[in-house]
């Protein structure tokens, strides 16, 4: 990947290209070009227009299949997915997962999503809006307070400073989160995560033959991709596309919540991160708040999750989000990963959770990596 | 001339005229559907339903950040119609920290936005208040 931030001076192309002769230099035996079979490039907004043209285009990769992903907030996630089924299937040998966002060259940017000219749907619906409607509902039920969903953004930040990628590297307190300017009441700025530039790449092998390139290969054990909408009802106290992309990947992992030792999930506002934890089965509905309090995420705790300070600090360029989570979690998995490395994990959790169809939907996303 | 977008939902939307799932009480509005969202029915036999203009709020946010034209800070709710239906909607005629989970409130037929010289009218919704 590269370092996430407001990169003014690079084009979508320029970051692509970059992190893609980052992730060859990474290969501990050396990667040719011309090994790469095929290639899957998640974005979100088309900068460049909507094709796979832009990768080849950045890397030089021509002449070979070349697919565009698009699914939310779990873009780069479900770029890789996609990928892996090839390998799966064994069609090919190794293939190359991109996942990029150009969020600094328009400036209306994602407000304009929420539309004044339309009806119903997404009506006056921004991202914070969506989430912060969660928020309202997840503490009216439970009792939680703002100071206590703040703590989700200053263990995030905390981490973000150590973290050499991340955009935003400052601490902050509870004090900075619940005094900030509000963005979408219960929702402050602290709360939210920042607009960022960035890009990830990912080399997939078949796992019978990643010893010719390391000897310290990560397997992908599960996988699982699930969408779900409001108006089906449910309480809007959690995201059934996260339970049941954890599910899937859950079952075909063969591991359950416990045996996660690290995970970057899917901070974008902190109420987020406190309802994921119960999506994927790490609290019991309510409890999530219990793991903050005991330390139990933080990176010196049981199970650390968002050592790389998540969205909220490294930031969210949707379609690089889910495909360098996987870079993060490959580092981690192998003692990689500098200042915020976490004890000797053996079993990473990567998850997203987007939205779609003018907010008023969810689609989720969840891997499961193992050394 | 109104937009397709609006122009194929408008006689569901101005008489909040919903569609009922006959497997398992899902309510459509303001689209007409075939297959339902809950159950999965496919084909789902709807029933259309004459919805009433009451319902309560499910959740809020008071929005402080919106594209030009919305005055903020504006409170924002999902509200849930008695019939079940669960919409995005303004809610007006109130301050904002009356706003709370579980207020019942009353759909109110307003001018949305204007759109080549043509006010587009929908719902928005106030605290039922009095007669309830």
């Amino acid at each position: 990947m590269i370092d996430f931030g407001e990169h003014f001076s690079m084009s979508l192309e320029d970051m692509i290209e970059e992190a893609y002769l980052n992730a060859i230099a990474s290969v501990d035996k050396g990667l040719d070009p011309k090994e790469i079979e095929a290639a899957w490039y998640g974005t979100v907004y088309p900068a460049m227009g909507n094709s796979g043209l832009v990768l080849s285009h950045a890397t030089g990769l021509f002449g070979i299949p070349i697919t565009r992903v698009e699914n939310a907030c779990a873009t780069g996630s479900d770029t890789f997915r996609n990928a892996c089924f090839s390998v799966a299937a064994g069609l090919y040998n190794v293939v190359l997962v991109v996942g990029a966002e150009k969020m600094h060259d328009e400036p209306g940017g994602l407000l304009q999503r929420a539309d004044l000219k339309r009806l119903w749907m997404g009506r006056g619906v921004t991202m914070p809006a969506f989430f912060g409607l969660r928020a309202t509902a997840y503490m009216h039920k439970y009792g939680i307070t703002r100071e206590q969903v703040a703590l989700v953004s200053v263990k995030n930040h905390h981490n973000g400073s150590l973290y050499p990628h991340a955009h935003l590297r400052f601490e902050c307190s509870v004090e900075d989160v619940v005094n900030a300017p509000y963005v979408s009441y219960p929702l402050g700025l602290y709360d939210c995560c920042p607009v960022t530039d960035g890009a990830a790449a990912l080399i997939l092998a078949r796992a019978d033959i990643a010893t010719r390139y390391t000897d310290n290969p990560v397997y992908v054990l599960g996988s699982g991709l699930a969408t779900d909408s409001f108006v089906r009802g449910g309480d809007l106290t959690n995201f059934r596309a996260s339970q049941n992309a954890a599910k899937q990947a859950y079952e075909t992992a063969g591991v359950k919540p416990e045996d996660i030792d690290v995970a970057e999930i899917h901070d974008c506002f902190s109420i987020t991160e406190l309802i994921s934890y119960e999506d994927l089965g790490f609290a019991e509905p309510g409890q999530g708040v219990k793991l903050l309090d005991e330390g139990h995420v933080h990176l010196g705790g049981e199970k650390p999750i968002n050592p790389s300070g998540g969205l909220l600090a490294k930031g969210h360029p949707l379609g690089a989000t889910g495909a360098a989570q996987i870079a993060e979690l490959y580092e981690q998995l192998r003692g990689e990963a500098g200042p915020v490395q976490v004890k000797n994990p053996e079993i990473a959790l990567q998850h997203n959770v987007g939205i779609g169809r003018f907010a008023t939907g969810s689609v989720g996303c969840v891997h499961i990596l193992g050394r | 001339m109104t937009s397709p977008l609006v122009w194929r939902i408008s006689r569901e939307s101005a008489r909040l005229i919903g569609y009922k799932c006959t497997s398992c009480g899902w309510v459509s509005f303001p689209e007409r559907k075939r297959t339902c969202k809950r159950c999965g029915a496919a084909p789902a036999e709807f029933e259309e339903l004459q919805m009433k203009p009451f319902g309560k709020i499910i959740s809020f946010v008071i929005q402080h950040r919106l594209p030009e034209g919305f005055q903020t800070p504006l409170p924002l709710a999902v509200v849930e119609f008695d019939e079940g239906a669960r919409v995005y909607g303004e809610i007006i005629d109130c301050r904002p920290e009356e706003v709370q989970v579980g207020l019942e409130v009353e759909a109110d037929l307003r001018v949305m936005y204007e759109e080549n010289g043509l006010d587009i009218y929908s719902y928005k919704f106030k605290p039922r208040r009095g007669s309830a």
